[in-house]
């Protein structure tokens, strides 16, 4: 009886309990909100990007249903007048792409001879150009396959909200604050506070980690877009977003980032070695700003985490939710470290006083 | 039945003590030259609860998230087991918690059954981000209570230690 009493008295155990609980209901959400998670958490982003302005209108003494009413339709139509522009190019740019990457092979077996000789021409020494070519495209092939799948999925998934996205983002602008604090009633009298400060410690802390991670992607496309623009290479806005995005996954994008831009180098109409090296100059030089600068005056300050946690994370969510899952680990895991540490010191001082 | 309930206060918030709550701010002196516009929308973002008698409103001690405002009932505050007052209906108490993340002072209990509304800190910076110029007039009434009950206490420091010599 002593024994359970301290078991429940003690606030790392009380805090892992109401953890565990809270864990088990959040997987069951995504279980069963599974088929349209993504568009909520695009509708949640939407919030969070469009609450400002709605709460600027609103301090302008529009009530708050016109002043979401009006930023909706006004995000709508630029939605909608963006993709009609855009949309005839980007279409356009994607079958020739698709009607280039058909002969690969013979561009890369183009680009070994190139080199091979250019190396004989100098060096004195040659190799295999065709057996180079047969190794680059099965190693280029197997990496492409997968990534353009997690890409090609997470496009889709982006298609597919389009229509929900607007609706749930304008029932989230108009009513999110009173169903949050709706919710935090459940809450009972001796917990209530608690409940309110870990939301707002856990939330502030959230907020400043996706605004760092915002500002990393946004700085990483424009500096990729700007260099791949100045070297020459063809889809230099695509590719720079692709590049932005892929940087964001921890550990491995490093590395993710760099197939793009020399798969669109092979698959141009005159694939070449100087070509390659620039491509992948620019992401280096991308990259090291992004390591010298960015990651420790932006983001390193927000999210400090075990390295082998986020790279067991990392995996995980990769394995079980594709691109989304490389993209969100990072968040949802820091959420979880957040929430936790704050339940453990909450418990210290609201729980039930251990009997001495 | 219930069911049913459930969702319509899901998306409507209870207007009932909402009026009887901006009643009571524009009286209490936190909210003092606060318009009424500005009060009923802060009152329609706090949060009502309900404790029972003898049950633990605050704890000493205890980190605050905010002020509580009194709309039924009473409550008893205590330091160490003595009780130092009671407050009532109107009444405020907790407003230290609006300004800092600090332990709270005193043990507040619930003397018979309450209804209380919470003001939390969040609420507070919520509006000072969208309606900056009433809560600022806000801030100034919370500072200007704080001053006068810091000398207070300094006045009664000095009269102890004017009666200890």
């Amino acid at each position: 009886m002593i024994v359970i009493s301290r078991v429940v008295t003690n606030p790392v155990i009380l805090a892992l309990i109401v953890f565990g609980v809270g864990i088990a209901a959040v997987y069951g959400f995504v279980l069963v909100a599974s088929p349209i998670l993504f568009t909520l958490i695009l509708s949640a982003t939407f919030y969070a990007a469009l609450s400002p302005t709605v709460d600027n209108l609103v301090r302008r003494d529009i009530n708050q249903s016109s002043a979401v009413a009006i930023v909706m339709v006004v995000v709508v139509v630029l939605m909608l007048g963006l993709t009609a522009l855009l949309y005839p190019t980007v279409s356009a740019q994607f079958s020739n792409f698709s009607s280039r990457s058909a002969n690969l092979d013979e561009r890369i077996i183009t680009l070994c001879t190139q080199v091979d000789f250019w190396a004989r021409a100098h060096l004195g020494k040659g190799f295999d150009a065709h057996a180079m070519a047969a190794t680059l495209v099965q190693a280029l092939s197997s990496n492409a396959a997968s990534m353009s799948h997690s890409v090609t999925s997470f496009f889709s998934s982006v298609a597919f909200s389009l229509v929900l996205v607007p609706l749930v983002t304008f029932f989230l602008l108009k009513d999110y604050r009173m169903l949050r604090n709706t919710t935090m009633q459940v809450l009972p009298n001796r917990y209530f506070e608690l409940g309110w400060m870990v939301y707002n410690v856990a939330t502030v802390q959230l907020q400043k980690y996706v605004r760092g991670i915002s500002i990393q992607a946004v700085v990483m496309s424009v500096v990729c877009t700007v260099g791949f623009w100045l070297a020459g290479i063809e889809y230099a806005p695509v590719l720079g977003l692709l590049v932005g995005l892929l940087n964001l996954i921890p550990i491995f994008g490093i590395s993710l980032a760099k197939i793009p831009p020399v798969m669109v180098v092979l698959l141009s109409d005159k694939p070449d070695f100087m070509s390659i090296l620039l491509a992948l100059m620019v992401v280096f030089v991308a990259q090291a700003v992004d390591n010298m600068y960015l990651i420790p005056r932006v983001v390193a300050k927000s999210a400090s985490l075990h390295p082998l946690t986020v790279m067991v994370g990392v995996m995980l969510a990769g394995y079980y939710y594709g691109f989304i899952g490389l993209i969100l680990a990072v968040p949802v895991i820091f959420s979880m470290k957040v929430i936790y540490c704050e339940l453990v010191s909450g418990f210290r001082h609201f729980g039930p006083k251990q009997a001495d | 039945m219930a069911n049913e309930k459930f969702w319509l206060q899901l998306f409507q918030p209870k207007v009932e003590w909402v009026e009887d709550a901006c009643t009571l701010c524009e009286k209490n002196p936190l909210f003092q030259k606060v318009p009424l516009k500005s009060i009923r929308w802060l009152v329609t973002r706090m949060h009502p609860r309900k404790y029972s008698a003898g049950e633990l409103v605050v704890g000493m001690g205890n980190s605050g998230a905010g002020a509580v405002l009194i709309l039924s009932g009473e409550v008893s505050i205590r330091v160490n087991d003595v009780e130092l007052g009671r407050m009532h209906r109107g009444d405020l108490f907790g407003e230290v918690a609006l300004a800092a993340d600090l332990p709270r002072t005193a043990e507040v209990l619930a003397a018979q059954d309450c209804e209380l509304v919470f003001f939390l800190r969040s609420d507070l910076q919520e509006w000072l981000a969208i309606m900056p110029k009433e809560a600022a007039r806000l801030l100034q009434n919370l500072s200007k209570m704080l001053a006068e009950r810091l000398m207070d206490k300094n006045k009664m420091i000095s009269k102890k230690n004017d009666s200890d010599f």
